[in-house]
């Protein structure tokens, strides 16, 4: 064994290896000292304050079972049951904190039920849901599920009806809802989908308990005098169907989704068809005026020019409401006003456009109107192993508002009718995970416009969304 | 800062006028066994390496903090005047520095000790870890040996364990401390519960072992058609074990622990051996120190390399993770940062990557293999640092690790099926090929350079190396030839200096005969440095003398690569005693070539 070379206790001398001088510093190696000094502070903050402590924090957690113990500590019944903090932001919405218990197998095999409870000011916000899914098939196919939710939000956005809105319009009201029901859901094949649902909602507006300013009054977000209350149907809350009520409604339901995209994400090709419809009849079991029907879908295309997940689409959404139908001749377009007290539909059932689905870049009940269009180009392409990132543009409005001459959305001044200068523009780009062809967690930056025919057209709006997105 | 600033550019100026001296090595043997097994007579600490710490360490926060430190890039230090690696705690010169046969390729670490056969039962089991990833129990056999055994996943069936033996010898023979590892067939009614054994549960306690945690090992290992099962058996090693070792920095408790990890050779250059095999979980995790008894109560720290069972194809659940092992780390920022800019256009290799046709071996490939651009799954410092020396170094070990090492090491993984054994074989040196593609026709393929005499008693010295990349077939014989400038001289620069004294040039191709090996009868020229030393001491400087031996392999003027060979002459008598090897990343020219 060869002898020590350094004392106990101290570290023995390196030996020399090469036997010959160190090499001499280059001019350039001497010129990198330069941006070395200078972010050497950078690096001692990071190295010291940032890296070494939570490196530490980490490895004594998993040294003592940390995240084990706290998996344990929500998880029961061997696994079958767990329960998850949950944290909703939504940007421009007020968040909320929660928690989430799921547990399968609890009434029977097959049977998964969830509780969730969501709150931020509990006066104020709060969502309290539960649902149950039992699978009602034998090759898992099928699915019955019940459902209900309480919600309560302050900070619901009001832009007004129809084609001419406005960003700056922002208004804010507070909603209470609570809906119970069932759905019969069926997987076809693969991706094909189809599913029944019935379902009863009751919804409060809270006009006293919203921020200001609320949408009952006319001032702007600036606390000063509306300039187009006329045009977005403000001041005059009466105007806003629904509002300052409360209503219920029973909702009879079909959806449709055909897929012929492979479900396996993982290098199958994304390139195929997709087309979803649904249709719904809801009317309110006090109020037998109020009834009408709802319609719409979407078709996308897809197609994966590489094979490997570079995928281009291209999607087409439309939704109507149909209300007062009668003998199935009358043309939509020409159908009977849907304003007036009695009757009126409100105007949080009427279609709806932004957030997380269609027209994103603007925040969800940006559009409300009668009908309303939107298609919408992507481009999705692989960054990391379980992630895509997403580009996509849009275009699309809301038409038609009770307001409308004799209740002709379209016709009227020709204001609501359908043009291709009363639509906007949104645009954005995130990253999806890529497991599921039908679902994903997104985080999106995203831009709108203003109308196109604006004389100030320009980006209107700006939204950062993090959330589920589905169908794409 | 300005002031500094013009400092540091006077600095830099007066070192570049400075650079002109040649680094002389000494009149000296080279250093082949570094004595860093001095006595540690206490126990160094353990450590404990957190895998979530250490992944989130190496992929976000070390690099966030180092990328405002800007590291010099830097040679190895533990690094001798061959241009090779000293015997070490860390690593001892196997295959190359000598004679290896394929029988002792197929021991590796085991030696000539008899393996591990259910003849030894009953097989004690004394602990298990029966969750986790890699679940497995520890076993005594009737012999007293230790071992570690671990068993196959179900989605890949066999290879795990063969993977596992393989890479204990193929690192073994590249000079590597590594256990013991055997693949053992059993029924497991061999197994026997030692009434103190306990097992870990989840939360890292030891609980009394049961029937169920064996069962539950047992219940997704790989058996045979007649219900035999099969593991990999790891032997413990001699010591006690303090945890892994780091791939940076050094041990403050190990006094003989004196050279950065990050800056040593043996480590920077494994990252060319995991390439090969694709052992992508090459993380600290998957080393073991152990603090060793030698003879008298002797005890130092040897470092060993443990777990292979990732290698030769090793797949995760989501085939999307398991295309970009060895090609992308599980998360690299470059990768994701320019997918991600270029809106997905940069070709990506594992897009393209088919499934082997036994798919034990998933996307282990041959064809789109590239070694200098192979990753381990999250970075390792010292693969980091590896220079193209560093890499050298190691393709020269492989070199030596021929087919009939591979095939017998193969044969260790004892896989059920010889056509499993066949293909991996030939991936295995269709990847050791795309490695000398790679390495030996951009850098120098010179090696085991020696000056011998030309017959017993003769005053006549040849000079002889070989060129590795025409021994592996891949460069062309018709391109290749070598250009040789022997220069000394008190003046002796470094590089292109028309100072030196010129001593000689020669120029010649390779002999068609034995094309791989080359002699010239030294000096080069018809002076050589003794004459200009006249009667000067043996280490006097003019008695020093620089071989540059420009290699062509391909049509261009200019060489492919240099390397530079130092003597000194200690006149007609003693001869040329060669001292000192190097290989530039580049060839520098004289002006005159």
């Amino acid at each position: 064994m060869p002898p020590s070379n350094g004392r106990p206790g101290e570290k023995r001398v390196r030996p020399d290896y090469e036997g010959r001088p160190p090499d001499t510093a280059s001019a350039g190696d001497v010129l990198l000292w330069i941006p070395r000094i200078a972010l050497y502070p950078v690096h001692l903050t990071l190295n010291w304050l940032v890296r070494k402590p939570i490196v530490w924090a980490i490895t004594r957690a998993e040294a003592n079972y940390l995240f084990t113990r706290v998996e344990n500590a929500l998880t029961f019944f061997n696994g079958k049951a767990t329960l998850f903090p949950t944290f909703l932001a939504d940007f421009g919405l007020n968040p909320a904190v929660g928690l989430a218990y799921t547990h399968n197998d609890l009434f029977a095999d097959g049977n998964t039920f969830a509780l969730s409870v969501a709150v931020w000011n509990p006066e104020e916000w709060l969502r309290v849901a539960v649902r149950n899914e039992q699978l009602a098939l034998n090759d898992d196919s099928g699915l019955f599920v019940l459902e209900g939710e309480f919600l309560r939000r302050p900070d619901q956005v009001y832009y007004g009806l129809g084609a001419d809105t406005r960003t700056d319009d922002e208004r804010i009201y507070a909603i209470e809802r609570a809906e119970v029901g069932f759905e019969l859901f069926a997987t076809l094949h693969e991706l094909n989908k189809i599913s029944f649902r019935t379902r009863f909602r009751s919804v409060t507006f809270d006009n006293e308990n919203a921020r200001a300013p609320a949408l009952g009054r006319t001032l702007n977000l600036n606390g000063e005098p509306l300039e187009r209350p006329g045009a977005i149907a403000f001041g005059t809350p009466e105007t806003i169907p629904g509002f300052d009520d409360r209503y219920q409604l029973l909702e009879h339901r079909i959806h449709l989704m055909l897929d012929s995209r492979s479900p396996d994400t993982q290098y199958e090709g994304g390139t195929g068809l997709r087309f979803e419809a649904f249709g719904s009849f809801e009317w309110d079991p006090t109020q037998t005026s109020l009834h009408f029907f709802r319609v719409g879908g979407e078709v996308s295309a897809f197609y994966d020019f590489s094979g490997n997940g570079h995928v281009a689409g291209i999607r087409a959404y439309t939704e109507f409401l149909l209300d007062g139908v009668s003998e199935g001749e009358v043309p939509f377009t020409e159908l009977p006003q849907m304003g007036g007290n009695e009757g009126e539909v409100p105007f949080t059932e009427l279609p709806q456009m932004g957030g997380n689905e269609v027209m994103r870049g603007y925040l969800p009940g940006r559009f409300v109107g009668k009908y309303a269009v939107a298609v919408t180009g992507t481009y999705r392409y692989p960054v990391w192993s379980l992630l895509d990132a997403e580009i996509y543009g849009s275009i699309g409005n809301a038409f038609g508002t009770p307001d409308e001459v004799n209740g002709n959305p379209i016709v009227g001044d020709g204001s609501q009718r359908f043009s291709v200068k009363r639509l906007y523009a949104a645009g954005g780009i995130g990253l999806r995970t890529n497991l599921d062809r039908d679902t994903a967690l997104s985080i999106l930056f995203g831009l709108g416009t203003n109308r196109f025919d604006s004389s100030d057209f320009g980006i209107d709006s700006i939204r950062f969304t993090f959330g589920v997105t589905q169908g794409f | 800062m300005r002031r500094l600033g013009l400092l540091l550019l006077f600095a830099a100026l007066t070192v570049s006028a400075c650079r002109g001296g040649v680094r002389r090595f000494p009149l000296a043997p080279p250093l082949w066994v570094d004595n860093d097994m001095n006595h540690v007579p206490e126990r160094p600490s353990k450590y404990y390496s957190g895998l979530l710490a250490d992944g989130a360490d190496q992929m976000v926060f070390r690099p966030l903090a180092y990328g405002f430190a800007l590291p010099m890039p830097g040679e190895s230090v533990n690094v001798n005047s061959m241009d090779e690696v000293p015997n070490s705690a860390w690593f001892t010169n196997r295959i190359g520095m000598f004679e290896m046969t394929p029988e002792e390729a197929y021991q590796g670490a085991c030696g000539d000790d008899p393996p591990l056969s259910a003849d030894q039962a009953p097989w004690t089991v004394t602990a298990a870890k029966p969750n986790g990833a890699n679940p497995g129990f520890f076993i005594k056999a009737a012999d007293g040996r230790r071992y570690l055994l671990k068993f196959d996943s179900p989605l890949q069936p066999t290879r795990a364990t063969g993977s596992d033996v393989f890479g204990s010898k193929v690192y073994h023979a590249a000079g590597f401390w590594t256990p013991c590892n055997e693949v053992v067939f059993f029924r497991s009614d061999i197994l026997k519960i030692d009434p103190e054994a306990t097992a870990e549960n989840a939360l890292g306690q030891d609980v009394p072992i049961t029937n169920a945690d064996i069962d539950k090992v047992l219940s997704s290992a790989f058996r045979d058609k007649n219900g035999v099962l099969r593991a990999s058996a790891s032997r413990f090693v001699p010591g006690r074990p303090i945890g892994p070792f780091k791939y940076e920095g050094t041990r403050g408790d190990d006094p003989n622990d004196v050279v950065d990890h990050q800056d040593r050779r043996e480590l920077r250059g494994s990252r060319i051996l995991a390439a090969w095999i694709n052992h992508f979980d090459s993380r600290e995790q998957n080393s073991l120190d152990v603090w060793i008894k030698a003879k008298d109560d002797h005890t130092y720290l040897r470092h060993y390399f443990i777990d292979w069972g990732d290698s030769l194809g090793g797949r995760w659940p989501f085939d999307q993770i398991s295309r970009r092992l060895g090609r992308s780390y599980y998360w690299d920022w470059r990768h994701f940062f320019t997918d991600l800019i270029s809106f997905g256009f940069i070709p990506r290799t594992w897009n393209r990557l088919q499934i082997n046709p036994f798919d034990q071996f998933g996307y282990f490939d041959g064809p789109t293999f590239t070694a200098s651009k192979w990753k381990g799954g999250y970075p390792n410092p010292a693969h980091d640092r590896m220079s193209v020396r560093d890499a050298l170094w190691m393709v020269r070990i492989i070199s030596n690790i021929e087919e009939r090492h591979v095939r017998a090491m193969v044969k260790a993984s004892r896989f059920p099926d010889p056509r499993l054994t066949e293909f991996i074989v030939k991936r295995l040196m269709q990847r050791r090929q795309r490695i000398f593609e790679e390495y030996l026709t951009k850098y120098s393929p010179l090696s085991n350079f020696q000056v011998a005499r030309r017959t017993p008693g003769s005053k006549v010295q040849s000079f002889c190396f070989e060129n590795l990349a025409l021994k592996h077939g891949v460069a062309n014989l018709e391109h290749t030839y070598y250009k040789m400038r022997f220069r000394g001289g008190r003046r002796l620069g470094p590089r292109e200096n028309l100072s030196d004294e010129e001593l000689g040039w020669l120029q010649f191709r390779p002999d068609l005969e034995h094309p791989h090996r080359a002699c010239v009868v030294l000096p080069v020229g018809h002076r050589r440095p003794a004459d200009l030393a006249k009667n000067a001491p043996d280490n006097d400087p003019l008695r020093y003398g620089i071989l540059d031996i420009f290699v062509h392999q391909t049509r261009a003027v200019r060489p492919t690569s240099e390397t530079r060979i130092h003597f000194y002459d200690l006149g007609h008598e003693r001869g040329f005693q060669l001292v000192g090897v190097e290989r530039p990343t580049q060839p520098i020219l004289p002006d005159l070539y």
